[in-house]
């Protein structure tokens, strides 16, 4: 919705509420109320007398609280994130499914192999074989059985389903 | 930053562009770092709070909506982390959050350390919610639909929580402002 084109003016009463809530900065008072407040202001010697006020102790909050500037440590630190953080992957929930599937049947023909080869070669345990595999920067050793199977594929796709507050 | 500039910067970041991460982190973490060193009083508390905000920024970078505003969403985290650690500070009984003042305040006169000295405490001593208020419009220079977001509350409500804290800063200062604008008249 637009603001009216010439909106009503506002009384001294308010205009010292508005210092008295954001102080004599204009570009601080509310958007609907900084035209009718610099009208007032143009012509009334109280309101501007009253924003001199409002000025100065804003000149006090200033000169009082001078802003932390970041360390360089926190700096680095902060650019440092990319290398060293997991990533959300966002999808949509049908590609999501796709990939899931396509997923759990690599790693059953690639289990399968390890586990074709290590039978071939020596005496493992039937149905099971031992495999390592790296998911979203974690690496898993897991036996190829469904439960680590399904575990495998929850870790890859876990943080899609997460349901944090998104920025 | 323009807002074209931070919508494509997140499209970067959420496809895993570290250099556009780095170009948003650059532009936020200053107002980020201040804004939880208002809230917290202590520096490194702050610095805690800044590089957790920024490690959820990356980690959703990639679910972000264009809608939203940046800053908004940063400063919301940054306050949900501060003020977490204002309720364990409570609840352990730790200092009085009137005696956090800055360590890392820059050095200057005298005069200047002790008016610094005396509205960071004024700051510190005021309720969360007016103090994070008056750090977000007067510092920051956000808006009131934006501060609303910020502290979860309604846009009405921000002007009574502004009001209150600056006639609280007001009476508590009395004697400071009156040297301050004094000083500041000149001979």
């Amino acid at each position: 919705m637009s603001e009216p084109k010439n909106p009503p003016p506002i009384s001294r009463a308010r205009f010292q509420e508005l210092l008295d809530a954001y102080g004599a900065e204009p570009a601080r008072w509310p958007e609907s109320e900084r035209g009718p407040a610099q009208a007032l202001l143009a012509s009334d010697a109280d309101a501007q007398r009253a924003l001199r006020e409002a000025a100065s102790f804003d000149r006090l909050l200033d000169d009082g609280s001078v802003a932390l500037e970041p360390s360089a440590a926190l700096r680095r630190a902060v650019a440092e994130i990319p290398l060293r953080a997991p990533r959300v992957v966002a999808m949509p929930w049908l590609l999501a499914s796709f990939a899931r599937g396509a997923l759990a049947a690599a790693l059953v023909l690639a289990l399968g192999v390890v586990a074709g080869a290590a039978t071939a070669a020596d005496e493992p345990a039937a149905g099971t074989a031992v495999a390592t595999v790296t998911v979203d920067g974690q690496q898993v050793d897991g036996a190829a059985d469904e439960d680590s199977l399904d575990a495998l594929v929850e870790l890859a796709f876990n943080d899609v389903l997460d349901e944090e507050q998104t920025p | 930053m323009e807002r074209a500039d931070e919508i494509e910067l997140m499209r970067l970041a959420g496809s895993g562009d570290a250099r556009a991460f780095r170009s948003l982190s650059d532009h936020f973490l200053p107002k980020i770092v201040a804004y939880a060193q208002r809230l917290l009083g202590r520096a490194a508390e702050a610095e805690d709070v800044a590089q957790e905000t920024f490690l959820r920024l990356w980690q959703q970078a990639a679910r972000w909506s264009p809608d939203a505003r940046l800053a908004t969403w940063l400063f919301r985290v940054a306050h949900n982390l501060a003020v977490d650690r204002l309720r364990a500070r409570r609840d352990v009984g730790s200092a009085a959050l009137e005696h956090a003042v800055a360590e890392d305040r820059p050095s200057g006169l005298l005069q200047r350390k002790q008016v610094a000295s005396a509205v960071e405490s004024a700051l510190l001593a005021l309720p969360e919610r007016q103090r994070a208020a008056i750090a977000l419009c007067h510092y920051e220079g956000l808006g009131n639909p934006e501060i609303a977001a910020v502290l979860e509350v309604s846009v009405e409500a921000v002007e009574s929580l502004l009001s209150r804290g600056r006639r609280a800063l007001r009476e508590k200062l009395t004697g400071v402002h009156a040297q301050h604008h004094a000083e500041g008249e000149g001979p």
